[in-house]
């Protein structure tokens, strides 16, 4: 091999590898919607669906579900907000629409904005958990020392494997005020 | 390939610089080399240094020296400081010395190249030291870098994120090298099956850097960006997701790992014939075993992240693959006692080390299978068993494998020859200190003691002051090393080219030491 065709190796060697550089870079970041695709197709995180349901299934009144409710707020937040659910369970068929008023307070002197993120356990009954109106579709904004009740309506698919019988509904409260005002500046 | 001034060096006619030039300009894969070594080797020491701060407050229960934050960061920089300082530099330090010698090329493929993957370094670990003198402290939320510990960590975050964005560039620019120095530099009739196993060893390394290093660099990107640019990759109430981080940074970690032992395993494979005066056991075995594990290394990562809540379906899937990795790692383990086994054995320095390597790594092999079956290590994760684990085949597995490589090739290095009775002292103590260090973690981490933390419960306190002593005595024994290194390079007996009688290899066919330039004339391989 002369010198120049070793150049022109070591020169085609090294542009390869920098574009398998480049694109693993990019890889890195394809992984991030791979990763929701995956959540969604292997029901991975117990995110829920944030879009509206349809509203009417038919019932199955053959069985039911035991639906039970958490409520936590996201760290330092806690001592600025006060958020619970009306009750710690419900059992409802699968199809009947439930609708319940969540409660949360404001309990600091300033206007603050929250949002809520739901997660459900186990999660591979996510999918089956509609909901039709829910405080967690928007940001909330609250005055001070505010308190608001927070809507959410929801059914379970008629369609939910049977073996599950009991499931959780979590919902977290993130104070997004900071971040907003970040972003906005 | 009749070349024979293939390289055009700043130093090729005779004129040389001398002084800081040489090393600063240093074109050459020796120098270059030498250098690789020479920082890993003051990473260590820091690196080992921040480990005995966290065994001296971990000596007793209670907090005696450290306050828990600062303990943190120290945990945390030893991790970074250890792998991307000491550990990926060594490894990278003897590819540059040894790959052109044993495929007989008379330089890396693309030496200025070389210069700037090394003269990174030193900019980046200044970055990331001086993170511990930041308002803040260091980072102290774990060398995994999870958030919201990450995003919201103080700014030390940020240089530590730039810093492991420049090692990240240097080690995918030496990876570069490598590969082409092996593909397009081998003497004629060198062919790939001919290439001793660290050569394989290291080309297979170098594409594992090219395909996770920039997977590393996307996801501290990602961090940067959720922390300054208000993206919310890793923010669930922007929509984005803790978890998905871990995935990222796992997809990178569990290749890393084999980055760091992969050429360790090469280095081993060179020594242990040598000392059992016969060929390796299965050559071809070796080379497909090494690349069997580079695949599966892509598709364990979630081994990692057991406890995250992973649906059953994938905790099985991940659970038999990482357990599949103990079949080419067990033909390894089998190739080189399959060496030994009627080889006419001695014992100096470099195959005491790597008979160690040999025993120590499986064992941490096997507390690695142990964790990898799911219920096992939902019980066992964040405990000092997996402390231990990892530091069984990082230490006594990875670091054992390069210090035997450095006797092994010091006389080649400089001319000298080491004195054979410190190097088996220094062995000795090292064993002594390594065993004691991390055997008791196992047990530690088995009654539930979470890693981590500063403080502990009163029934941990025996076995962590046993670790405690084993660490000051490695630590302290490793001094001997460095001493052993300077004493042979000062008053060493003069070396042959070939000081090891059972020795095979072009490196054993320059003088000693190897001269500047070497293999200008491609030898030629029958």
């Amino acid at each position: 091999m002369s010198d120049s065709e070793l150049q022109r190796r070591n020169r085609t060697a090294v542009w390869k590898m920098l574009w398998v550089s480049v694109l693993m870079f990019g890889f890195g970041y394809a992984l991030v919607p791979l990763y929701n695709v995956m959540c969604r197709k292997l029901s991975l995180n117990g995110k829920t669906s944030n879009q509206v349901a349809a509203s009417s299934v038919a019932m199955d009144t053959s069985r039911t579900v035991k639906v039970q409710f958490i409520t936590n707020i996201n760290g330092d937040a806690q001592a600025r907000w006060s958020f619970s659910a009306p009750l710690s369970e419900v059992t409802v068929h699968p199809g009947q629409s439930i609708h319940l008023e969540f409660k949360a307070q404001n309990r600091s002197g300033e206007n603050r904005i929250f949002q809520a993120i739901p997660s459900v356990t186990p999660s591979e009954a996510a999918d089956a958990f509609h909901k039709m109106e829910c405080f967690c579709f928007q940001q909330q904004p609250f005055k001070p020392y505010q308190t608001q009740s927070l809507g959410l309506t929801f059914y379970i698919d008629p369609k939910l494997p049977t073996k599950y019988k009991t499931m959780t509904l979590s919902y977290t409260l993130y104070d997004v005020t900071e971040t907003l005002a970040k972003k906005t500046a | 390939m009749a070349h024979t001034n293939t390289l055009t060096h700043d130093d090729h006619h005779g004129s040389a610089p001398h002084g800081w030039r040489r090393w600063l300009l240093s074109t050459n894969h020796k120098d270059i080399g030498t250098l690789y070594l020479c920082f890993s080797a003051l990473m260590f020491l820091v690196g080992g240094l921040m480990a005995l701060v966290i065994r001296a407050e971990l000596f007793q229960p209670g907090l005696q020296f450290v306050q828990p934050e600062f303990f943190n960061s120290m945990t945390t920089m030893h991790g970074l400081i250890m792998v991307f300082g000491a550990f990926m530099p060594a490894t990278t330090g003897l590819a540059n010395w040894m790959i052109p010698l044993m495929i007989g090329a008379p330089d890396m493929a693309l030496p200025r190249l070389n210069n700037w993957s090394f003269w990174l370094l030193p900019f980046a670990a200044v970055i990331l030291v001086s993170t511990l003198f930041l308002p803040g402290g260091g980072p102290n939320g774990g060398w995994t870098l999870y958030p919201p510990l990450s995003t919201r960590a103080s700014m030390s975050m940020d240089f530590t994120i730039f810093a492991i964005h420049i090692l990240g560039i240097s080690s995918i620019l030496g990876s570069i090298n490598v590969i082409a120095t092996i593909l397009n530099m081998r003497a004629p009739g060198m062919t790939l099956m001919k290439m001793p196993v660290f050569v394989w060893s290291w080309l297979i390394t170098a594409f594992l850097v090219i395909a996770v290093m920039p997977v590393l660099a996307g996801s501290v990107t990602m961090l940067l960006t959720d922390r300054h640019f208000h993206t919310s990759f890793f923010d669930a109430a922007g929509g984005g997701d803790p978890v998905m981080f871990q995935h990222i940074f796992w997809f990178f970690g569990h290749p890393e790992v084999y980055i760091l032992i992969l050429p360790a395993f090469g280095l081993v494979s060179e020594i242990i014939p040598t000392f059992s005066r016969k060929k390796i056991f299965g050559y071809s075995c070796m080379v497909y075993a090494i690349a069997s594990i580079a695949v599966l290394s892509f598709v364990v990562w979630a081994h990692h992240m057991f406890a995250v809540g992973l649906p059953l379906k994938a905790e099985l899937f991940f659970m038999y693959c990482t357990m599949l990795i103990a079949v080419p790692t067990g033909v390894k383990v089998f190739n080189w006692v399959t060496t030994m086994y009627r080889g006419s054995l001695t014992f100096e320095t470099p195959m005491l080390f790597a008979i160690a390597f040999v025993v120590l790594f499986t064992i941490g092999g096997f507390s690695g299978l142990m964790l990898s079956m799911v219920p096992a290590d939902i019980q066992y994760q964040d405990t000092y068993f997996v402390v231990g684990h990892f530091h069984y085949v990082l230490v006594p597995g990875g670091v054992f494998s390069i210090i035997g490589s450095v006797y092994y090739w010091l006389p080649k290095w400089c001319g000298k020859m080491y004195d054979e009775k410190w190097g088996k002292i220094h062995f000795w103590l090292s064993l002594v200190g390594v065993n004691l260090t991390f055997f008791p973690m196992h047990f530690l981490g088995l009654a539930g003691m979470p890693r981590r933390v500063p403080d502990y419960a009163l029934q941990f306190a025996n076995y962590n002051a046993m670790a405690s002593v084993g660490a000051f005595l490695f630590g302290f024994s490793q001094l001997l090393f460095f001493y052993n290194i300077i004493r042979t390079i000062r008053h060493g007996v003069p070396a042959p080219a070939k000081p090891w009688e059972g020795a095979e290899g072009l490196e054993w066919t320059v003088p000693s030491p190897a001269p500047h330039h070497t293999f200008t004339t491609p030898p030629q391989i029958k």
